[in-house]
């Protein structure tokens, strides 16, 4: 609505809804005449419950036609039998009630009296569990699209006065609601502030999704790391709340983000704290075990195969030497074709509808794994290597962070190409030092391994029980 | 600017292309090197390549032909004649998984050892923990031999003395590191010796390297060797085989096992003359038992094993003392070393000339034997 010719001469509202909505098929309109009173209604028949106009509105208000006594505009709040009725005397909220479902009714007398009444009805999905966070004893209950049903959402599972939602309408040519929540007292002002400013800063023209507000919020710019984590899972919302975290709700959105987000927090899962604790550290030192080799792995092997056949054991070196023996490429060519194929394979897994995305895999398994090796394109050794870093990245909890580190994965075998190990130690070093310069509003990515914060580490590689949890945050109070 | 000069440098690692990058397949990877006399140079350098391609059982595949190759090249220098080695391979020799060095008798007899571990010491390419043998036998033949167990001999030859914690004929392996340590330290030592016994290689005895010269002095055999392990401290497990005389004057075997053994060497000064004092302790276990008269269950009936073995021990012990102190007049049993801790002042005056003060030391040998058990059962 930022450019719109409006006519300088007065015209009626009905008119202007015209005019807005450029005639479109789905704005209906019904007039009523009522005694010394027309009465017009207008909708959008898509998005609007027809059988709550009929006996709310419609029904009410042609009770009153056969009526001798002249109708007072204002006392049409008082006819209807709806909860709540609101004025409106703004033409540009008159199309923001519309667009929301809410029904207009323009009673004109003497002057114009706008009212608006909620009838909405949108298309909406029933609450499921996340396709992406799969749990194996939490609470399965996923965001969906409508923004309402995921406040409800965190209202059902954080009973608590202090959870505050904040309304923010975003996009300069089409609004998208968002919400900022967060719990006073846990979450720190500035933190707020923060949010506050970068959710106000927002120029986009169109928000549609939780994953386009992120970019369009996020400062690290030319960082493979996210800098709000998303989620589908209220208690993992709830749970962020809890730390102080603020989150970030997008109308249309099943996804939510939590910010600030660590590295630390992008490798934890909520089952981590439904099991009991050892067993729940042992699950959390595998993932992390597991995110780490899913990008040093094939970096390693490249530089030992090519570059330091010292640092294999003998037997290994030797049998090592027999499969590659006849391999047409050089191990690094070797490593990105396989690395290629693994990513060919898991787009196409993503992007093919269901029943055939399994055939892909298994064609992938069998055709590239099996018949590459005996066709001797690739060495046995090569697929493991390959196969395991793509299993290990499949542990990674959340996918924004498992894509990170697939492409730092390539950064850092291109550099184990050149150098070797010296290469691989560079690269490494380089995306440390990357990682601990980096802030998530801020407050630094590597907390609390960089800068060092004792009492939170046992949140982190393992997970203590959480008695002592309890005692840390006394003493915090 | 900031990121103008970073980008350079990007630019400029491209440049490097893979710099030494080299395929594990495309590398000669060299497990074991012989050293002796050539026939028409001076030296011959025997090299034992892998030869991936005839390993059985990797891939499936049926492979004919040896798993190794062995290349026997004759040059001036060991350095020119790895070189020469690029003229009959198509593989870059590779020494990072060298496993064993064997040199002849001869070699060691006439060059300084010093000499001939210069290069391999140098170069960075040879691990420290390469195992050093010697053998009386020809280099290249032994190196032949085929393996029994292993893949490799040369394999072979380095894992023999796996089992030094079973017998108490086999020495530990002197690596690389060791010889480094014992020239740097100026004293004497042993290389353990194979030798080809019915086609199969085998562990005999020991060569004894002279500090004077680092060259060959001599020879251990498997008994003496037997004395140089209680005095080094060696001793991790083995047999101790003794002849029982029992009461009706028939004479019995009685075979013990060693399950703990510790040699203290003790140097003490006494007005200005130094006695060295060797105690050993061990506790032995009934092995085999010949003297079906014994009875196990009778209160001090190791009395006499315990006397038996003591003496046994120390004849060994002694035996290999009279051959360092008398006939070679060489310290291999690394009393230097304790005497050096335990006595530094003392040994600081009289570095130089320890050999010749060596051979007239008094060194007085206790042996303390503890048998404590008979095994699992006693047939009573």
């Amino acid at each position: 609505m930022k450019i719109r010719k409006r006519s300088n001469k007065q015209t009626t509202v009905t008119e202007q809804i015209i005019e807005d909505f450029h005639n479109s098929s789905d704005v209906q309109f019904k007039s009523l005449a009522l005694p010394s009173l027309d009465i017009t209604l207008v909708f959008i028949c898509d998005i609007t419950n027809k059988k709550t106009i009929q006996d709310l509105i419609i029904a009410p208000l042609l009770a009153l036609v056969n009526q001798d006594e002249p109708v007072n505009p204002s006392s049409i709040p008082s006819i209807l039998p709806v909860e709540a009725i609101d004025v409106v005397n703004n033409r540009e909220k008159v199309n923001t009630y519309l667009m929301d479902g809410y029904s207009i009714i323009i009673a004109s007398g003497k002057a114009e009296i706008v009212y608006a009444i909620n009838t909405s009805k949108f298309v909406k999905r029933n609450t499921e569990e996340p396709v992406n966070e799969p749990t194996i004893s939490g609470p399965r209950d996923g965001f969906v699209e409508s923004i309402e049903d995921n406040k409800a959402l965190i209202r059902k599972h954080m009973h608590s006065s202090d959870l505050v939602f904040e309304r923010y309408s975003v996009g300069t040519e089409v609004k998208t609601c968002i919400e900022l929540v967060y719990l006073k007292g846990k979450a720190r002002e500035e933190l707020l502030n923060e949010a506050r400013e970068r959710i106000d800063a927002i120029e986009a023209e169109y928000i549609g999704d939780a994953g386009l507000l992120e970019q369009t919020i996020s400062k690290n710019k030319y960082s493979t790391f996210p800098e709000l984590t998303n989620t589908q899972f209220p208690l993992k919302v709830t749970n962020a709340l809890m730390e102080g975290k603020i989150t970030i709700l997008t109308d249309g959105s099943p996804t939510a983000l939590i910010a600030p987000t660590t590295l630390n927090m992008l490798l934890q899962t909520p089952d981590d704290y439904y099991f009991k604790w050892i067993p729940a550290s042992l699950t959390r030192i595998l993932t992390y075990f597991a995110a780490i080799i899913s990008f040093v792995l094939p970096a390693i092997y490249i530089s030992l195969i090519s570059f330091h056949h010292g640092l294999i054991p003998t037997d290994l070196a030797i049998s090592l030497s027999k499969t590659r023996e006849g391999v047409p490429f050089p191990s690094v060519i070797e490593a990105f074709l396989m690395e290629l194929t693994i990513e060919i394979l898991r787009e196409a897994g993503i992007r093919l509808p269901k029943p055939i995305g399994s055939t892909v895999s298994i064609v992938g398994a069998i055709v590239i794994g099996e018949t590459a090796v005996s066709a001797g394109i690739v060495s046995p050794m090569m697929v493991m290597v390959i196969s395991f870093t793509a299993i290990c990245s499949f542990t990674v909890p959340n996918y924004q962070l498992s894509l990170a580190l697939r492409s730092i994965r390539f950064f850092l075998l291109f550099f184990a190409a050149i150098l070797g190990i010296y290469g691989m130690l560079i690269a490494l070093f380089i995306i440390s030092t990357h990682l601990v310069s980096l802030r998530s509003f801020k407050v630094p990515y590597m907390e609390p391994f960089a800068p060092f914060r004792l009492n939170q580490l046992k949140d982190s590689v393992i997970r203590l029980f959480f008695k002592q949890d309890k005692k840390a945050g006394k003493t915090h109070e | 600017m900031k990121r103008g000069t970073f980008t350079i440098l990007c630019l400029l690692l491209m440049l490097t292309g893979c710099w030494d990058s080299n395929e594990i397949e495309d590398v000669g990877l060299i497990i074991g090197v012989g050293l002796d006399y050539g026939k028409d140079e001076e030296f011959s350098m025997t090299h034992q390549y892998v030869v991936p391609n005839n390993i059985q059982g990797i891939q499936g595949g049926l492979s004919t032909g040896q798993p190794f190759q062995n290349l026997t090249l004759e040059g001036e220098s060991f350095f020119e004649i790895i070189r020469e080695n690029s003229l009959e391979t198509d593989r870059p020799p590779n020494f990072t998984h060298l496993k064993s060095l064997v040199v002849s008798d001869e070699l060691i007899e006439k060059e300084s050892v010093r000499k001939l571990i210069s290069f391999f010491l140098r170069d960075h390419e040879f691990r420290r923990t390469v195992a050093v043998f010697t053998t009386k036998e020809n280099v290249a033949t032994i190196m032949e031999v085929e393996p029994t167990k292993e893949i490799f001999p040369a394999v072979q030859i380095k894992e023999l003395t796996q089992n030094n914690y079973k017998s108490l004929e086999i020495l530990e392996n002197t690596k690389f590191s060791d010889i480094s340590k014992y020239i740097s330290e100026d004293a004497s030592f042993v290389i353990p010796e194979i030798e080809i016994n019915k086609d199969r290689i085998r562990l005999s005895g020991a060569a004894i390297i002279s500090n004077k010269d680092f060259k060959l002095v001599g020879w251990l055999n498997s008994k003496e060797v037997q004395g140089l392990k209680w005095i080094t401290n060696t001793v991790k497990s083995g047999l101790v085989s003794l002849t029982d005389e029992s009461d009706n004057n028939t004479k019995d075997h009685v075979v013990l096992e060693i399950i703990k053994a510790n040699t203290k060497i003790d140097p003490t000064l006494d007005k200005g003359e130094l006695k060295v004092e060797v105690t050993i302790n061990t506790t032995i276990r009934l092995g085999e038992d010949w003297n079906i008269e014994r009875d196990v269950f009778e209160p001090g009936w190791n009395k006499k094993i315990n006397k038996d073995a003591e003496a046994h021990i120390k004849r060994s012990v002694e035996k290999v003392i009279s051959l360092a102190q008398e006939e070679y007049e060489l310290d291999f049993l690394t009393i230097s070393k304790w005497v050096r801790i335990k006595e530094p002042a003392y040994y600081e005056k009289h570095k130089k000339n320890w050999n010749s003060i060596f051979k007239d030391v008094p060194i007085s040998v206790n042996v303390n034997v503890d048998v404590d058990g008979y095994g699992t059962q006693d047939l009573k």
